[in-house]
């Protein structure tokens, strides 16, 4: 680390973010090696160092002679002003170089309010933010993660995305960089053989002309590029890679624990969730496979936690045995586990408490919805007695705090789902006071969190508007005029945030420049809520001509043409449509392994998904 | 059941850890030990350990020291390099040995502090006088407050040397049960930024 550099990390708050020299980094001569990749995560330490993909990532390029990746995360508006003023660019955890000499830097999309950030990163690294003002194969500006399945708002920045899976893209990709890298081939030569790869989208190979009601026209491929992209999946868990050791942060992050995912996909099929479509195939790990890996990087990393990961934690098939199994080894090492995202409707107290010893902290059940009659709608098949029954295991086993989750603003939603959630709420806290065991003098607190829908594509909602922001106000003083008990709080998302996440998650490529406005005229960090700037973003609106709620709550025919039509992730727009009738009809569809519902994504896997079995 | 002390130096880029982040650290990687380690009972086991005194964050730190328990016999010369696997670059431990239940009280600690920006004139000239302050921040009663705190009257002694590029400011501080000033408390009321903050030693009452 420079001097110089140790010099601005004493006047900014948590200077640790930025120092790496962490157990587990990996180190390497950069002589040694022939691709020189900066992974970036477009937010601060606490939050990129919680995300398993970077983990995955991070150790799969490593293990590779040839190649040496090192992480990069955004630095915090203090220490981004003394690197501007101290003529610091962007480097690196590990060896403290600048990005800009790299070969490849990577950003991972985790959601799309940090698009600001990537712009800045660039900026800050010495690179220009266009992808068309960057003349060379290196650096080479790629992205991956779930926004890839509409990155287009960010597609004039980014050179190569890659859809899908980076345990099956990345390794081919690296092998084509190095070669091409190795007879000085031009970065057009090389992107249009890098489109030839499965997952691989070149946003500069695809033409969009648009109608004249702003609606696409069309999408054009051009240069041999593929006219569809094809999500790129892993087919078997227990074979691919799965790192040994995870970096271990000096600093205390937000998931500060081994994190292990136990499936891929989901089989339930909420119309709102985007996540549970855009990650199908359903495919499972093996038990003995899970329970080893943990074990190891338990081991080799000092942790004494295991989180076991999923969309749905209690839908894997084999939850019992690897429960089980671990407990074997976890409670003579003193490890606990965690297990996050449980149903209600199949949430079995007991058997958690009893074998994984979880700590008693909140227990939070997801209903999404306040009436039975929306929850058909959004095709949650979670019942209010459901949710009562699991409050009420959960108050008999001493716990008094629960919290619910639930959504306004979801399609066909009247005034009387609004009622539900506050009824819902209020039974959950007439269910304590029905416990005659209940420890008197103890008081009961119920927490609604209530986020408002964003729809998102690849959902059977994809063609739903976002309610206008006047009515999402609307809704949220209906609901805290309505209330009645002092025991539930309401806690509400930012209207703003979720406005923004909506135009940008249907967003199209003319959404650059509202961006580019937007960050040049100070906006970063747009998740954070205190840094979020509502002026800025609707000045860069303005300034450019776009009407945001085009995006955000138009309602779309099943005929139009999305942007991200050409991006294949393996589910059929025609099953989609199906969902989406449904939904208007109120009627629910039974999860994958009570009957298959045909989405498709089998086709990815030759066939095979584990949702079915 | 035996109390270890363990000596150690926490210098270069892990300085920028803060002291919770350290006592972490050192948990995960007596974790991952073979050294039979005590801990706490109840409901949530955690390895025991006691920091003599912790460090402010920015501050290199020599000679530091902590207690653990042993549950077994385990030889302590191996115990250093059994735990330096473990650490990141930059802690390192250097003896360990039976701690002495009957340690004289902490009543001051000695540090270093480097400068470029300023003379060895003017840093005696600032040092000498009786009114360096500085706010603390506290809580009475739940309630935020703000503490004028005369750093003059804790200031033990020092001495000035001039380097030639820099100046190398010697100072012992009190510290323990009395107010323990963080250097970097002291720099910003001298109003000098430093190059380096170490704490040398840990003075116990003699």
């Amino acid at each position: 680390m420079t001097e110089k550099i140790e010099k601005i990390l004493m006047r900014v708050e948590k200077p640790g973010r930025y120092i790496g020299g962490e157990i587990n980094s990996v180190m390497k001569n950069p002589k040694d090696v022939d691709i020189r990749f900066a992974f970036c995560f477009p937010d601060t330490y606490e939050i990129g160092m919680s995300h398993l993909g970077i983990k995955i990532l991070y150790s799969l390029i490593n293990e590779r002679d040839d190649a040496w990746c090192e992480r990069v995360f955004a630095p915090w508006s203090d220490m981004e002003k003394e690197m501007r003023e101290n003529n610091i660019p962007l480097f690196s955890l590990e060896s403290g170089d600048s990005i800009k000499d790299f070969d490849i830097i990577g950003f991972t999309l985790q959601y799309e309010l940090c698009y600001t950030n990537i712009l800045n990163m660039l900026d800050l690294a010495g690179l220009p933010v266009r992808s068309k003002d960057r003349d060379n194969l290196s650096p080479l500006v790629i992205a991956g993660g779930p926004c890839v399945c509409n990155a287009e708002p960010i597609a004039d920045f980014i050179d190569v995305f890659q859809l899908g899976e980076g345990e099956v893209i990345m390794p081919e990709f690296l092998d084509l960089y190095k070669e091409y890298k190795a007879k000085g081939a031009s970065k057009a030569e090389f992107l249009r053989a890098a489109a030839q790869i499965q997952g691989i989208y070149i946003p500069s190979l695809y033409d969009i002309e648009y109608n004249e009601d702003n609606t696409i026209k069309s999408i054009t491929a051009k240069d041999g590029a593929p006219e569809k992209v094809i999500k790129a999946v892993v087919s078997d868990l227990d074979k691919v890679y799965y790192p040994d050791k995870f970096v271990v942060p000096l600093i205390e992050v937000v998931h500060d624990r081994v994190a292990h995912e136990i499936f891929r996909g989901c089989i339930r099929g909420c119309r709102f969730c985007q996540a549970g479509f855009i990650y199908r195939p359903v495919r499972e790990k093996n038990p003995d496979t899970i329970n080893e890996q943990c074990k190891v990087l338990c081991r080799n990393t000092g942790y004494d936690e295991v989180s076991l990961i999923s969309l749905s934690s209690s839908d894997y098939s084999q939850i019992k045995k690897l429960l089980i199994d671990m407990v074997d080894w976890t409670n003579e090492d003193n490890v606990n586990i965690a297990l996050p995202s449980l149903r209600a409707d199949n949430f079995d107290a007991e058997l958690v408490e009893k074998l994984a010893g979880v700590r008693k902290s909140g227990l939070t059940f997801a209903a999404e919805a306040g009436t039975q009659r929306l929850r058909d709608v959004i095709n949650k098949n979670v019942t209010d007695e459901d949710v009562l029954s699991s409050a009420r295991d959960a108050f008999k086993g001493g716990w008094t705090a629960v919290k619910l989750y639930f959504m306004l603003g979801l399609p066909t939603e009247t005034d009387e789902d609004l009622q539900g959630i506050i009824d819902l709420s209020q039974n959950v806290v007439e269910e304590y006071f029905k416990n005659p065991d209940r420890i008197k003098g103890k008081f009961v607190s119920v927490n609604s969190a209530v986020s408002t829908f964003v729809p998102k594509p690849f959902t059977p909602f994809q063609w739903e508007p976002q309610l206008s922001k006047e009515e999402i106000e609307r809704s949220k003083e209906y609901l805290i005029n309505n209330l009645e008990s002092k025991k539930v709080s309401l806690k509400f998302h930012d209207t703003e945030t979720s406005f923004l996440e909506a135009v940008f998650a249907r967003g199209d490529r003319r959404l650059a420049d509202v961006i580019e406005y937007a960050w040049s005229n100070g906006s970063t960090f747009d998740s954070w809520h205190e840094k979020l700037e509502n002026s800025t973003w609707a000045e860069a609106f303005d300034h450019c001509g776009i009407d945001p709620a085009f995006y955000a709550n138009r309602r779309r025919n099943y005929d139009e043409i999305f942007p991200w039509d050409h991006m294949d992730v393996g589910i059929d727009k025609e099953f989609l449509i199906r969902e989406n009738k449904k939904a208007h009809e109120g009627k629910p569809t039974a999860h994958c392994r009570i009957a298959c519902a045909g989405c498709g994504a089998n086709k990815l896997n030759k066939g095979d998904c584990d949702g079915r079995h | 059941m035996v109390d270890i002390k363990v000596y150690f130096n926490k210098t270069g880029r892990v300085k920028f850890i803060a002291h919770l982040d350290t006592y972490r650290t050192f948990i995960r990687a007596f974790r991952r030990t073979d050294i039979p380690v005590w801990y706490t009972e109840g409901f949530n086991p955690q390895v025991y350990l006691n920091f003599t005194l912790p460090v402010s964050l920015g501050v290199e730190s020599y000679n530091d020291s902590f207690i653990f328990r042993l549950v077994s016999d385990y030889p302590l010369d191996k115990i250093p390099d059994e735990l330096n696997k473990y650490l990141p670059e930059g802690i390192t431990c250097l003896k360990a040995e039976l701690a002495n239940k009957k340690e004289a009280p902490i009543v001051a600690a000695e540090y270093e502090i480097i400068f470029d920006n300023i003379s060895k004139e003017d840093l005696e000239s600032i040092l000498s006088r009786d009114d360096l302050t500085y706010e603390k921040m506290g809580k009475v009663r739940g309630r935020k407050t703000t503490k004028v705190v005369n750093l003059s009257e804790n200031i033990l002694s020092y001495d000035v040397t001039d380097n030639g590029k820099t100046v190398t400011l010697n100072i012992k501080m009190t510290a323990g049960s009395n107010l323990t000033p963080s250097p970097v408390k002291l720099c910003n009321s001298l109003g000098v930024e430093p190059i380096l903050m170490k704490r040398l030693r840990i003075i116990r009452d003699s």
